[in-house]
């Protein structure tokens, strides 16, 4: 699926550009923290806000901007699998197995389309003369035709994902007729300090509805559920200290 | 919605069924926030002023089942002392425990020993004086009835008599000291001391302690029966919580509530640990990493945790599908009555699990099947409409201690209906494999769909076609719990059925002669071809296969498969008219048949040579009309244009097996036409005599 990437709107509050993306692969495991912390890993249905960023930053990312996710759309039906796995345990004595035996439940051939736009990072006054919204969007384009400019994974490492180029609502979906589904009480994502400026390491709760296969989602600063987790550095980035302008870069390889 | 906000919807739900707890004889409890349900085997009953009136030793299993209010580290304690709230094992509640036991010792104890016991003992003092101070604390905090019956309790329990009242009564053995905490004793002890019995109790000091107060005129004398009790000491406990925790945000509700730290064991079966949230896991890396306690990584409120793990737990107990550690549990969210996903069709159209009476009625045909599975569907239809919702959730451990979520499905009721009353529609066939509900020798047929679990045992049960007697050899856990894992979302979510699955049925179908017993050829036949059928005509086929007899369906497997049951029938006529009981050569070839069908006609044929011959002296017109209805399939088959030698596919089973069940029929209508005949002329003769 192959599709020409379409710009569709400009927003007004803040400089973006939007763009969409199709993300897919054989299994998907987007877990849910209560099942998490046992070693059981379960998945949720849909993909949450957080691995979707996750995936748009493996695409192109840059301190100078934040992605944001504006909706997800199921295109294949939601099934489950379950595989029986064996996690190495690093810490265990000298006579303990080196590994323990857990189930892991994936989901199974998964295929999503994403709408997504960036805004420039409001924490990040040094970088802001790097704010040019068509040389990022370009290199963002580029990069979704090119698969991405690191690894895709979706949720957890082992479940290997690719994306392409699509444009939003095209083709047809498992859910394209399911009028409301909803998913109660789901992890949201993480704040973390270079996103909001707090100190803070923070986790957003959310209520997730699928209406006819696409799900709106809430952007993280307009989530009420916040959890404050633990205090979390923030990282700071300078430019020309610890990260180089690509117009120098240019300019160097042009001029050796 | 997520798995536990379902379960805690459920709990709330269920509120009349925790008011009727009990009301019924051996149906599974659901218990109330904070409270256990614990096995307790001996029962004290005191009057209005402490005083004994009777003990007892509880020995059925459905009355020692006993609500037990604790707290979340009770609940969860393993061999450190840690006592529960007001129930528990004789060493914490009677004071005298450790006392009677070594004081009255005949022999004198060991240094070794003698420490090891003071240890213990200190423990013990230690987690029972905090027990003794929890309960002047519950106690002061009731009023009403409730209040009396804990101040009897409490007064009885400072004075530290439990154990020589005990022998008093006769419950516990005072001859022998050591018996307290003895595990082998004597059989004209256990005699006497039913205690002493391992069956009950596999050590005495193991076993569980409950007091009943008896007020004259007051009918109840069961404290832990009491919804008052459980509502007073969910408050005092949640109270106590919240003193000693601040609030924080639950991950299900999505609110400030008091978290729970442990969550609940034991879900599947009471004597396993195993847990679905656990987080003591702190030197590895299930959530260490970006956190550094399990806090951080996640919260559930304690009463979340209590509503959803008791709920699962009732739900666990009252209608699960568990097979070797794997369990499937479905619910409607409102308690509603819901048909059995694991159920073949003859269980699901007969309500009582002990009732025979459906196999009288004419269950073993299609028309008396579809009739009744209307009827039965439309009484579940009366309390599941689109509006209500049915739960699936699997669960699976790898190790012991961690349950794993396996597989979550959220289905309207109506759409769950339709899926299961689809299932039976198309899966559907003439089995003859149900044993009967009392006699387990005799076999019933039934029509419809078979059971998951007698599907994957026809696909993998090896029973050994060895003469020597030995067990047959059950399917391997991992492969019964993958197969179940790929057969439910055929049932639940209308899936195609694996490929493999099918050709594995085949493969074993299409080989009779490696099946030992008559009765497993039989029904992995019948499987196979139900499952065969369904899997053809989910695919779309441009002709719907039916269970019928279909002599032209165009296809070279169907009717190589016909060809196939012509031999093996007149083979089978013959050595029946002989007196003879053996395999017969289209058995015997049947595999070799399936995969070159023509070369092995050719070998067929010349094998049934003789067998024409002796059906030529017995019936001529029979023989004249198979001939010709063999060289019908053989001529219809030669105007194929692919390849005729090249392996059948599955359609062939439903061919032949068709084919067989037509002969029978026509045999079963020729002897009932002939019997009729036989009637008549019979009738005839005695007009004719009487006249």
């Amino acid at each position: 699926m192959l599709n020409r990437q379409k710009r569709t709107r400009r927003r007004t509050h803040a400089k973006s550009q939007q763009g969409c993306l199709s993300s897919l692969g054989e299994y998907a495991l987007f877990s849910d923290p209560l099942t998490r912390v046992g070693g059981e890993k379960s998945t949720y249905p849909i993909p949450t806000y957080q691995a979707l960023v996750g995936i748009t930053e493996s695409i192109y990312w840059k301190p100078t901007f934040i992605w944001y996710i504006d909706r997800v759309r199921v295109m294949n039906p939601i099934r489950m699998q379950t595989k029986g796995v064996k996690p190495i345990l690093y810490a265990h004595g000298p006579n303990a197995a080196a590994n323990t035996l857990s189930y892991y439940t994936y989901l199974y051939k998964v295929r999503y389309q994403v709408e997504a736009h960036f805004e420039w990072n409001p924490n990040m006054p040094d970088l802001a003369p790097d704010r040019n919204e068509d040389k990022h969007f370009q290199i963002a384009q580029r990069m979704i035709k090119r698969g991405g400019r690191r690894d895709i994974f979706l949720g957890t490492r082992e479940c290997q994902g690719y994306v392409e180029p699509c444009t939003f609502g095209e083709g047809r979906g498992a859910y394209d007729q399911t009028p409301e589904l909803g998913f109660g009480m789901m992890y949201h994502g993480f704040n973390y300090p270079s996103d909001t400026g707090r100190e803070k390491l923070e986790l957003r709760l959310w209520r997730p509805a699928m209406a006819y296969g696409i799900i709106n989602f809430m952007l993280p600063y307009q989530c009420t559920e916040v959890r404050e987790l633990c205090d979390w550095e923030k990282e700071s980035f300078m430019l020309r200290r610890n990260c180089q302008p690509v117009e120098d870069l240019c300019r160097d390889v042009i001029q050796a | 919605m997520s798995w536990l906000q379902k379960l805690y919807d459920t709990y709330d739900n269920c509120a009349e069924v925790l008011k009727s707890n009990r009301e019924i004889v051996d149906a599974p409890m659901l218990a109330p926030v904070g409270q256990m349900i614990q096995s307790v085997q001996v029962e004290l009953t005191l009057d209005a002023g402490g005083k004994i009136i009777n003990a007892r030793v509880i020995e059925g299993h459905e009355e020692q089942s006993t609500f037990i209010p604790c707290t979340e580290d009770s609940q969860n304690r393993t061999s450190g002392a840690c006592a529960h709230v007001l129930f528990d094992k004789l060493k914490y509640m009677a004071g005298d425990y450790y006392d009677y036991l070594w004081l009255k010792s005949s022999e004198e104890p060991s240094d070794k020993l003698r420490k090891k016991n003071e240890e213990s003992r200190q423990e013990f003092h230690e987690a029972r004086t905090l027990y003794m101070q929890r309960l002047n604390e519950l106690a002061a905090r009731c009023n009403g009835i409730v209040k009396k019956h804990l101040d009897v309790i409490v007064a009885y329990l400072k004075r530290n008599t439990l154990v020589s009242d005990l022998i008093a009564r006769n419950i516990l053995s005072g001859s022998i000291p050591e018996h307290i905490v003895a595990v082998q004793v004597p059989r004209k002890e256990i005699v006497k001391y039913p205690l002493y019995n391992r069956k009950i109790v596999p050590d005495v000091s193991e076993a569980f302690v409950r007091i009943c107060v008896h007020y004259p005129g007051e009918v109840r004398d069961k404290i832990w029966e009491v919804p008052d009790f459980w509502q007073s000491y969910k408050e005092y406990y949640l109270e106590k919580l919240e003193a000693e925790r601040s609030t924080d945000l639950c991950y299900v509700q999505g609110r400030e509530v008091v978290p729970g730290l442990k969550h609940l064991c034991r879900i599947p079966f009471t004597n396993s640990k195993s847990k679905l949230i656990s987080s003591n896991d702190s030197e590895n890396f299930t959530y260490r990493g970006r956190f550094a306690t399990s806090k951080q990584a996640m919260c559930v409120g304690y009463e979340t945790s209590q509503k959803a793990f008791n709920a699962l737990r009732w739900l666990v107990q009252k209608q699960s599908w568990h097979e070797k550690g794997q369990i499937y549990v479905i619910w409607g969210t409102k308690n509603q009555r819901i048909p059995a996903f694991d159920d073949d069709s003859a269980d699901l159209l007969t309500e009582d699990p002990t009732d025979n009476s459906a196999f009288d009625g004419d269950i073993d045909t299609r028309e008396g099947f579809a009739k009744r599975l209307i009827l039965v569907m439309q009484g579940y239809k009366k309390e599941l409409d689109g509006a209500s919702q049915v739960v699936v959730l699997g669960l699976n451990s790898a190790t012991d201690g961690r349950l794993a979520v396996t597989y979550y499905q959220e289905i309207s009721g109506s759409d769950f209906l339709s899926r299961i009353e689809n299932w039976h529609n198309t899966c559907q066939w003439l089995h003859a494999y149900k044993h009967d509900k009392k006699d387990e020798k005799k076999t019933h047929a039934f029509f419809g769909a078979p059971a998951p679990l007698d599907i994957i045992k026809a696909a993998y049960q090896i029973s050994p076609a060895d003469p020597r007697p030995k067990p047959q050899h059950p399917v391997p856990d991992h492969l019964l719990h993958a197969t179940m894992d790929r057969l439910i979302p055929c049932i639940l979510e209308s899936r195609p059925l694996p490929g493999d699955l099918v050709k594995t049925l085949f493969r074993r179908a299409s080989n009779p002669a490696a099946v030992k017993e008559d009765s497993d050829r039989e029904m992995i036949m019948t499987v196979t071809c139900a499952l065969v059928r369904k899997y053809y005509n989910d695919r779309g086929q441009k002709e719907e296969i039916t269970v019928a007899l279909q002599p032209d369906y165009p296809d070279r497997s169907y009717q190589f498969g016909r060809l196939l049951a012509y031999a093996e029938n007149i083979e089978s006529y013959v050595n029946k008219l002989d007196g003879e009981n053996r395999q017969t050569n289209a058995e015997r070839l049947m595999h070799q048949f399936s995969k070159r069908p023509m070369k092995t006609w050719q070998i067929l044929e010349s094998q049934l040579q003789p067998y024409t011959g002796k059906l030529q002296s017995s019936r001529f017109g029979l023989k004249a009309r198979l001939i010709a209805e063999i060289n019908e399939i053989v001529s219809g088959l030669s105007e194929w244009t692919d390849d005729l030698d090249k392996p059948l596919t599955e359609l062939f089973i439903l061919g032949y097996r068709c084919q067989l069940e037509k002969f029978q029929q026509d045999m079963k209508a020729a002897a009932e036409a002939k019997a009729q005949k036989e009637r008549e002329k019979k009738a005839a003769e005695q007009q004719d005599s009487g006249e």
